[in-house]
């Protein structure tokens, strides 16, 4: 069983419970920061503008009773309790005699009152049991403390809604925390699912089964993950295909010349060839099939090299012209004999950054072509131009042409127009791609039109040499 | 590292001078009013002209002075002091200390000029000392003994117990507790009549309850004899040629009474005052939350003057 706790799920899980505790715990903590500083505060304001508006009343003296009445009927009224002591014993006058008893105000504090400053409390009141918040304005006639209006609230009322706000407020927070882990672990599955089904899918790709295909259901990052992964088990599947094409085509290549050979060897081993001419009739169709498996050997080994290694070519600046017609020189022979209509019309000016070798491969693969499949007294245009960044070599016959069908697939390996045709008079079927390899090796492309026996038309576009190199 | 060194070493020296602390020299022929400010632990001298001279900052949580018979030396004592401290007032500074204990809250000279009690409230008991600080005696009383008194005629020394309610009322002669007279309780504050056989009593009240009688008992039986209105607090009594004066804290007044305890006058002085002299034929009252002292006529009992003291002057001392 995987760990649980090392799943992502469980780690994002984690993260989002927690951020929600912690989200909860502020806002509690912030509310007590408001109630100590905003309510408690206000209260002890509110208490000291109450003693101190009762005050106002006072106006020296012994404190007498119709200001003490006053004082007790405002109380009567009121949510606050408030009262008037002007019993100096509970006011620490005995002070610094040693009293026991407990007296209302503390020495300090009748410091502070002595000096005309309230004072504010809160906390427990040994004297009244219970907690308070109070505020104490002092009575002074003359410097003498005459007394003290004492006003407090219990807060066993704030407590009290306090608890019943906590109780309440608590449940709240159960609920939503309950709500809130049902919630992200559900919506957690649904989000980590895919990937959990990408997962399995990948362990069964890398078990050869490329079929799988993982259902897309988002737009999100997930969901374009899926759908990378489906391109790419796709990818991973053609290229398979094409893997085992490859080698049943290379099989299907060798097998035909090496039956041959065989076929012929054997005849002359059983004493079949009668007489010498025969006998030579057959070495040539052997010299010939191990001709056809040297080539054939030649063009996969560039085919290999230029896959692995594309940096083979040796590039130098090549006068292209110059070039097409000395390779055309070879070919003189064969168009005489073919009785072909050359045409020519080359620019000059094309100055190409090519490997010698590789660019003559290209025209003898493209010259060959054309000329092979141009019937007797057929014409073959050839014609390079000049752009302003490239340049384009225009092969154009008046052959048999492609078929549209097999357009598309022209420059695949061992791909065959007629898969009837006879190795005799088609190649490897790897002359086309390796052509495509080639010029695209030299950034260029190649580009081929045909209509059926009207005729075909290649197009090679290859960069100039830039300025710089031409000055 | 040098600058530290540096620092420590002027500290040390700083320290050092202050532990030889030396105030401003008291001429011994010159008579004064000191008021021993507990607030801020300091003694104030005034002179006879009522203009304060002198200003002695005690680092001592002293509550309490006594003047000895030579008049130069002075004893200052607290509750949360191991030592009495000996000073001598024309030197300024501290000459000798006694080690006696903690619980000390008042001290007073015989009439011998040699003896002294102290008033011990943590073992509620009196001590005899000599004039060398040795102890002599010790006599056992009642709870928390503040207030002390010494009778010529019967040579006895009433002491009342604030914590308790009793007197207690000690033989000089055999230094044993002659008998003891049940008193109103948190009593405090005293005054001898004996060619009239009575010992005034003041006190604070019990609880919330706030004393307003001065009680006047019998010094030879400790009988009650009388109970007289004096609201609020009555708590220290002085005789001098124009009668007997009343101080109350509770209400800051001072009540004059003739022979006859009739109030003969009354005025609001001081702000919460504990403590009045005899200075000069005028009464001083010293208002222990306003830090003055105030000059009052004997006759007229109106305020003279008003002086500005440390924090909390809640004794006087005069040498005169």
């Amino acid at each position: 069983m995987i760990n649980k706790w090392r799943t992502l799920s469980f780690k994002l899980w984690l993260t989002i419970i927690t951020a929600i505790i912690l989200s909860v715990l502020f806002a509690y903590s912030l509310s007590q920061y408001y109630y100590k500083n905003l309510y408690v505060e206000k209260l002890k304001t509110d208490l000291v503008n109450e003693a101190s508006l009762l005050g106002a009343d006072y106006s020296g003296g012994e404190i007498s009773e119709d200001f003490k009445g006053k004082v007790e009927w405002f109380n009567s009224k009121n949510d606050s309790e408030v009262f008037v002591v002007n019993n100096p014993r509970e006011l620490s006058a005995c002070l610094p005699f040693e009293i026991n008893y407990d007296t209302l105000i503390s020495e300090e504090e009748r410091q502070m009152l002595l000096d005309g400053k309230a004072v504010e409390k809160e906390g427990y009141e040994k004297r009244f049991e219970k907690n308070i918040v109070a505020a104490i304005i002092p009575l002074i006639d003359e410097d003498r403390l005459e007394g003290i209006i004492y006003t407090y609230i219990p807060v066993d009322s704030i407590t009290v809604l306090l608890k019943e706000f906590a109780a309440k407020w608590m449940a709240a927070v159960l609920l939503f925390l309950i709500v809130a882990i049902l919630f992200t672990t559900k919506w957690l599955k649904k989000l980590v699912s895919p990937i959990k089904e990408i997962e399995t899918a990948a362990h069964r790709v890398s078990e050869g089964n490329y079929d799988i295909q993982v259902e897309v259901r988002s737009h999100d990052e997930i969901g374009k993950l899926a759908i990378a992964f489906n391109d790419m088990a796709n990818s991973i599947h053609l290229e398979e295909e094409r893997k085992k094409e490859f080698l049943e085509n290379v099989a299907h290549e060798l097998r035909t010349p090496l039956s041959y050979v065989k076929g012929y060897t054997q005849a002359i081993l059983d004493g079949v060839v009668k007489n010498d001419e025969e006998q030579r009739k057959y070495l040539q169709l052997i010299s010939r099939e191990a001709l056809r498996l040297q080539r054939l050997v030649g063009d996969l080994m560039d085919l290999s090299k230029m896959d692995s290694d594309p940096l083979l070519l040796n590039k130098i600046p090549i006068a292209y012209a110059q070039f097409i017609e000395d390779v055309l020189v070879k070919y003189e022979p064969i168009i005489k004999e073919k009785q072909l209509d050359l045409q020519l019309e080359l620019d000059p000016d094309p100055i190409i950054f090519g490997d010698e070798g590789r660019m003559e491969q290209i025209l003898h693969n493209i010259f060959d072509n054309a000329i092979q499949y141009t019937d007797s007294g057929g014409s073959i245009y050839i014609a390079l131009i000049q752009h302003k960044e490239d340049c384009e070599l225009l092969v154009t016959d008046t052959g048999n042409g492609i078929p549209e069908v097999d357009l598309p697939y022209i420059m695949n390996r061992f791909y065959r127009v007629n898969k009837a045709r006879s190795r005799f008079d088609g190649g490897s079927g790897l002359g086309l791609s390796i052509v495509k390899k080639l010029v695209e090796l030299l950034n260029g492309k190649i580009e081929i039109e045909s209509k059926e026996k009207r005729g075909t038309k290649v197009r090679v576009i290859l960069p100039l040499i830039k300025e710089e190199w031409n000055s | 590292m040098k600058w530290g060194i540096g620092l420590f070493l002027a500290i040390l020296l700083l320290t050092g001078c202050n532990s030889g602390n030396s105030f401003t020299k008291i001429n011994k022929s010159e008579p004064f009013l000191a008021t021993v400010n507990i607030k801020d632990t300091s003694l104030t001298f005034i002179d006879e002209n009522y203009h304060p001279f002198a200003k002695w900052d005690i680092s001592e949580p002293f509550t309490g002075a006594l003047l000895m018979a030579d008049k130069d030396t002075i004893l200052l004592y607290g509750k949360e002091m191991e030592k009495v401290q000996v000073y001598s007032l024309s030197a300024g500074k501290l000459i000798n200390s006694w080690e006696i204990g903690k619980g000390i809250v008042n001290m007073q000279l015989l009439r011998d000029g040699k003896s002294i009690v102290a008033v011990n409230q943590s073992n509620h008991s009196i001590h005899f000392l000599n004039a060398d600080g040795e102890e002599q005696d010790i006599v056992k009383v009642g709870k928390s003994p503040l207030t002390v008194l010494q009778g010529e005629q019967a040579n006895r020394l009433y002491v009342i117990n604030f914590g308790d309610i009793k007197c207690s009322v000690i033989n000089l002669e055999t230094k044993k507790v002659d008998f003891e007279f049940p008193v109103h309780s948190s009593s405090t504050g005293s005054l001898l009549r004996e060619e009239k056989d009575e010992i005034w009593i003041g006190g604070h009240g019990d609880g919330d309850q706030v004393e307003e009688d001065l009680y006047i008992y019998s010094a030879k039986t400790g009988e009650l004899k009388k109970k007289l209105k004096a609201p609020t607090m009555p708590i220290k009594f002085l005789e001098n040629a124009e009668g007997i004066f009343v101080l109350s804290h509770g209400t800051s007044s001072l009540y004059k009474l003739n022979d006859q305890y009739e109030e003969v006058k009354s005025k609001v002085v001081g702000v919460n005052p504990f403590e009045m002299a005899n200075f000069n034929e005028d009464v001083v009252v010293a208002g222990y939350d306003s830090d003055e002292v105030y000059v009052m006529d004997a006759e007229t009992v109106d305020v003279k003057k008003t002086i500005k003291v440390g924090e909390g002057p809640f004794q006087l001392m005069l040498r005169e």
